[in-house]
C-alpha cells in the first residue's frame, strides 16, 4: 500500500531528529570537499613518490650512443674559446686537406625544428 | 612552449636508441653517432662540431636533438654522402619531426635512424657482394 510521504516519519517509528542547518551544510559540502581533498594528496603524493622513481639526476644529462662524451657547460670562457680556436684550426685543416685531395664537398645533411 | 631537456626522453630509453643506431649500422655499412642533448649555441653549428670530432668523420653520420631547442640535425660525412644524400636526410628528419610534434622523442629517433639505415643500404651485387 502506497502512503504519501509527510514531514513526519511513518507511523510506529521514532520521530526523525531535526538536523541544523550546520550538519545540512557539513553533510552535503563538507564532507565531499574531505573526499576530493583526500583524492588529491593521495594524488600528489602518488606523483611525488612514483615521479621519481628510477629516474636519477641524470635525466637531462645528454645521451650520447657511439659518440665522445661531452661536457657540456663547464669550461670557462677561456677554454671554450681555446676549443673553438682548435676546432676552427682543425676545420681550416680538414677544409685544406679535402681541397688537396679532390677539391670536393663539405658535411651533409639536413636539419629541422619543431 | 619550452620543453625541459630530460621530457620524452628518460635513461632507459638509451637501449632504444642503441638499437636502432646498431640496425642502421647493420644495414648500411656506415657509422652511426646519435647524442640527444642541448646544444651549445646554433644546433647546425654544435652538430657539425660534434661530427668533426668523431673517430671517422668521413664515414659517420651523427644525428643530433635537442628536445629543449626544439632541433634536429643530421650531419653526414663526405665519403657518407655518396650512398646517403641530403634528399634521404631531409626525408628521414621529415619522419622524425612528424613523432617530436606528436611528443615521441624516441620513437622518431628510432624510425629516423633506422630510415637513414635503410636508405644508405648498397645492394649486393654479384661483383661486390659478399657471395661474390
Amino acid at each position: 500500500m502506497l502512503v504519501p510521504l509527510d514531514t513526519q516519519t511513518l507511523p510506529g517509528w521514532p520521530p526523525a531528529p531535526n538536523p541544523s542547518a550546520l550538519h545540512v551544510l557539513a553533510l552535503l559540502v563538507g564532507a565531499p570537499l574531505v573526499v576530493i581533498a583526500l583524492i588529491a594528496v593521495l594524488s600528489r603524493v602518488h606523483h611525488a613518490v612514483k615521479g621519481n622513481a628510477g629516474v636519477p639526476g641524470v635525466a637531462n644529462a645528454p645521451i650520447w650512443v657511439n659518440g665522445r662524451r661531452v661536457e657540456p657547460s663547464t669550461q670557462d670562457g677561456a677554454s671554450r674559446q681555446a676549443i673553438d680556436n682548435g676546432y676552427d684550426a682543425a676545420g681550416a685543416r680538414s677544409t685544406q686537406t679535402e681541397d688537396d685531395a679532390s677539391g670536393s664537398e663539405d658535411t651533409g645533411g639536413a636539419g629541422a625544428r619543431w | 612552449m619550452p620543453v625541459p631537456a630530460g621530457d620524452g626522453v628518460r635513461p632507459g630509453d638509451s637501449r632504444d636508441l642503441e638499437r636502432a643506431v646498431r640496425v642502421a649500422e647493420q644495414l648500411s655499412g656506415l657509422t652511426f653517432s646519435l647524442f640527444v642533448g642541448e646544444a651549445e649555441g646554433e644546433p647546425r653549428t654544435y652538430a657539425e662540431r660534434l661530427h668533426a670530432d668523431l673517430d671517422e668523420p668521413g664515414e659517420s653520420v651523427l644525428v643530433m636533438c635537442d628536445p629543449q631547442q626544439r632541433a634536429l640535425e643530421i650531419v653526414t660525412g663526405e665519403r657518407v654522402r655518396r650512398v646517403l644524400d641530403d634528399f634521404d636526410c631531409r626525408l628521414a628528419a621529415a619522419t622524425m619531426r612528424t613523432s617530436f610534434v606528436a611528443g615521441d622523442v624516441v620513437g622518431g629517433l628510432t624510425t629516423g635512424v633506422q630510415q637513414l639505415g635503410q636508405a644508405a643500404r648498397r645492394p649486393e651485387t654479384l661483383h661486390t657482394g659478399r657471395f661474390a
